[in-house]
């Protein structure tokens, strides 16, 4: 990918350059993506407002190793899985030391099932508002394991394809294949009683 | 399971919505299309719209020499370098009476009220935490007998009266620490970064000149604490500011909700051990208002600031507005001392902040 195809690059390569109106740039370009793949991740907007800023500032310790041999999305797509996963150290770090964590990141990969059976236990008798629908899909994403979850929101939000969500991820082909393919069932189970009522 | 089985991935992971026709309406494709589509539902966030503005901030004030490049342009990033030596310039420059030298120390007086005054306003934590706090409407925690404060800092009903309300009987008066007034003081309409004109510059470096070399001295600890805050605090620390800054008459009741705020933090931090405050100040937010619930829920309150224990439960204030039946059971009508007893065991226990620190007060607040 060259530079002149990826307009990110280009203000990357100017920050690298030492060009504070370039880092300006980017960070508007891309903060709205990143907190919205934050706030999904770890279903709380301040946190992910946190972590959007977390990823600029590592950014931009980081211009000066900047290559734009592979597309920008990728290269800040990697910082931001890297800081997401710090987050889940911190908060087994906080749970060692008796910290409560409160949000939905680090729960993971339990209670779909719960979710599946509380769902048919308030199952809509009704088309379900967008907000309803927001909400137990969110519930739903929160239940995801971490990995599935950054892979989902990679794929749905930044459209990346599987060799890029396996780059940002550090992960081979197959095994982002099989992430998805095991959150999308997953959040199938636990939504089905909803799309039975009206989901679509 | 395999990845390759995926049936909405189609070219790529959000190649999803295109099941081929045909397909029957109980084909497992068609469940994952809908799936894939109600993540539809879920909202694009707004950031906020200051984000650029403090994270372009946090960058140039958060970057240190040692991080750069060596060999890399210095001129073209204006705030970068001025951004890496500020603080440094601070304590090498000014501190060797470097104070005339022009573009190593500018950033750091373009934050000096902010340099001068971070500790306070590291200890009061960030706009949400105070915000938090105002909103539980905690009343401010005192040691038995007298304040708990650090020497000098209290106002208002501070010595040894026994009674939250001070010897008139009246509602207790909070005691704003006196680090905080200073800052409050210090910052009220004080520019701050890269929009502080020359004039204040050169008042400011005129200020650090005159100052003796103890104090410079002392300057350049805070810039280096400034330096060291993580990237966070440093953030709310700035926003922080930022608002004492700007907060003219027209923001002086949400001033002051901040300031109540502040002297409950403040005063809950004095009845901790000393050796562990700067534990607790390094909380983040979530942690601190944990560790304030935990403490209030040994002590029933309800959110009755004013209310006077020499009425005891059931009580009332002169004024009327008393919540007598909210009243704190520990209290003795005639707000005597209460029983020092351990506190109730179970949730309400309180969490060391530091392993192996004891974070139990050793005495019970005397207002509630």
């Amino acid at each position: 990918m060259t530079p002149s195809t990826d307009p990110s690059a280009d203000l990357m390569l100017r920050v690298r350059a030492d060009d504070a109106e370039a880092f300006e740039e980017l960070v508007a370009l891309w903060q709205g993506r990143l907190v919205t793949l934050f706030l999904h991740h770890t279903g709380d907007h301040s946190t992910a407002e946190d972590l959007a800023q977390e990823v600029f500032l590592r950014v931009y310790r980081a211009r000066g190793t900047y290559k734009p041999t592979a597309r920008f999305s990728t290269w800040i797509h990697t910082i931001a899985n890297n800081v997401a996963s710090d987050l889940k150290q911190r908060a087994y770090r906080r749970l060692e030391k008796g910290v409560p964590v409160s949000a939905s990141a680090s729960q993971g990969e339990i209670g779909l099932d719960q979710l599946a059976v509380a769902a048919s236990g308030q199952r809509p008798a009704r088309q379900m508002d967008r907000s309803e629908l927001q909400d137990v899909v969110q519930e739903a994403i929160a239940r995801l394991g971490d990995n599935q979850r950054m892979a989902l929101l990679l794929a749905k939000f930044e459209h990346c394809s599987y060799e890029e969500i396996a780059a940002a991820m550090g992960l081979t082909v197959p095994a982002v294949k099989s992430l998805l393919f095991r959150a999308r069932d997953q959040l199938r189970t636990a939504l089905a009683p909803y799309e039975r009522e009206g989901l679509r | 399971m395999s990845g390759d089985h995926d049936p909405t991935a189609g070219d790529g992971p959000g190649a999803g919505p295109t099941a081929p026709a045909g397909n029957r309406a109980d084909d497992p494709a068609l469940d994952l299309e809908s799936v894939w589509g109600a993540l539809d539902s879920l909202p694009r966030a707004v950031a906020s719209p200051a984000l650029t503005a403090t994270t372009v901030e946090m960058a140039a004030v958060g970057v240190r020499t040692g991080g750069e490049m060596p060999g890399r342009g210095r001129a073209t990033l204006g705030w970068t370098l001025p951004g890496l030596a500020i603080l440094g310039g601070l304590v090498a420059g000014l501190l060797l009476g470097r104070g005339s030298a022009p573009d190593p120390d500018q950033r750091a007086l373009e934050y000096l009220p902010v340099i001068r005054h971070v500790g306070a306003l590291r200890e009061a934590g960030s706009m949400e935490f105070l915000a938090e706090v105002a909103k539980r409407d905690y009343p401010v925690p005192r040691r038995f007998g007298m304040f708990g404060g650090r020497p000098g800092e209290a106002r208002g009903g501070e010595g040894t009266d026994e009674t939250p309300g001070g010897s008139d009987g009246g509602a207790a008066e909070i005691p704003v620490p006196a680090e905080w007034e200073a800052a409050v003081t210090a910052l009220a309409g004080e520019p701050l970064g890269k929009e502080t004109p020359a004039d204040v510059l050169a008042r400011r470096r005129g200020d650090v000149e005159a100052l003796p070399d103890d104090a410079r001295r002392e300057l350049s600890d805070r810039a280096s604490e400034f330096l060291g805050l993580s990237e966070v605090a440093r953030h709310d620390v700035l926003e922080l500011a930022r608002f004492l800054a700007a907060s003219g008459d027209g923001r002086a009741a949400e001033r002051e909700r901040l300031e109540n705020a502040v002297a409950v933090w403040h005063q809950y931090l004095a009845l901790r051990d000393p050796a562990e405050r700067d534990d607790v100040v390094d909380l983040s937010k979530e942690e601190r208002l944990e560790s304030l619930a935990r403490f209030y829920a040994r002590f029933p309150f309800r959110g009755q600031r004013d209310w006077d224990p020499r009425r005891g439960p059931g009580g009332s204030r002169p004024d009327g507005a008393g919540r007598g039946s909210e009243g704190n059971p520990r209290g003795t009508p005639d707000g005597g001392p209460r029983s020092p007893g351990p506190p109730p065991a179970g949730p309400g226990g309180f969490r060391p902040a530091a392993p192996g620190g004891e974070d139990r007060p050793r005495t019970p607040p005397a207002a509630y």
